[in-house]
């Protein structure tokens, strides 16, 4: 069989939103660089609890890693059509699509008021400098593989 | 530039642990079968709040039902206390004993919890791989 690297060095895991009560202010995943990468997965998952309208989902392009950087949305969902609980929403984006000058990606999720249990996690692939696992985030504890 | 796949055409989503708050029983995720996989990454994310520690257990099995099930990977309870925190386990096909084709992951918290887990599998065939996605994967939006 021919030769295939584990999932977890072709993939980098770049960017998370930790399981949480979502409501109150927007959420915003890690802010990271797509400057040696192609493509970009964000997952979110939602849990037994979604308020109304939904979760407004938007995927933004940034300038930079600042807090305060300018960004443009590069993909977006309605609440009203991110209202389903136990399920998963998929957002992609390539680097081709990103605007000249933005660099950066950052996922924003915003429940509104009302209790809402989600999550998101990032995984981005490499061109180049493999294994993808250099590039994991901090929080990554731990990984275990059976071969 | 050569073509590449979509990260959604390449990997289906295949089971999940819904993200669940203060949890205290153990929690599965979906079982799915290898027939079609070279390879599973599960992602364990763990919230705020991990109670005294999570016990991860990646069973391979015989039958969708898991009878007769064993572990493939196995993490300590003391060693998964870290809140906020991502723990990734990957399974190859041909690590699993012969006549065991299903897979599941399996937590056991201690104290109340806060997690969720992804399963992602790659394809040999058949693409896209999200035909295999499942039924709860909602939506894929992509910007090319």
């Amino acid at each position: 069989m021919a030769y295939c690297e584990r999932l977890t060095e072709q993939l980098g895991l770049v960017a998370t939103i930790d399981p949480a009560d979502i409501s109150g202010a927007p959420q915003n995943s890690d802010i990271f660089s797509m400057e040696l990468r192609r493509r970009a997965l964000f997952i979110l998952s939602t849990g037994a609890t979604v308020q109304a309208p939904g979760i407004l989902v938007q995927i933004r392009e940034a300038a930079d890693a600042a807090a305060t950087a300018t960004t443009a949305v590069i993909l977006t969902r309605a609440a009203t059509a991110c209202a389903a609980v136990a399920s998963q929403y998929l957002f992609e984006v390539t680097a081709e699509a990103m605007a000249a000058g933005y660099t950066y990606l950052v996922g924003t999720v915003d429940a509104g008021a009302g209790a809402t249990l989600a999550s998101m996690v990032v995984l981005a692939d490499v061109v180049r400098y493999h294994p993808a696992t250099d590039n994991d985030l901090a929080s990554m504890v731990a990984i275990q593989v059976a071969n | 530039m050569a073509f590449c796949e979509r990260l959604s055409e390449q990997l289906a989503v295949i089971a999940t642990v819904d993200p669940t708050n203060a949890v205290t029983l153990i929690t599965a995720t979906d079982v799915f079968s290898m027939a079609m996989h070279r390879r599973a990454l599960f992602i364990l994310q763990t919230g705020a709040t991990v109670g005294t520690g999570i016990l991860c257990n990646i069973e391979e099995g015989p039958v969708v039902g898991m009878t007769g099930s064993a572990a493939i990977l196995t993490l300590a309870a003391t060693a998964v206390t870290a809140t906020d925190s991502q723990f990734l386990f990957e399974v190859s096909g041909e690590a699993m004993a012969a006549g065991n084709t299903f897979l599941r992951g399996r937590f056991t918290p201690t104290g109340a919890t806060i997690l969720s887990c992804v399963v992602l599998a790659d394809v040999e065939r058949y693409h896209p791989a999200s035909d295999r996605d499942l039924a709860s994967v909602v939506s894929i939006q992509a910007a090319n």
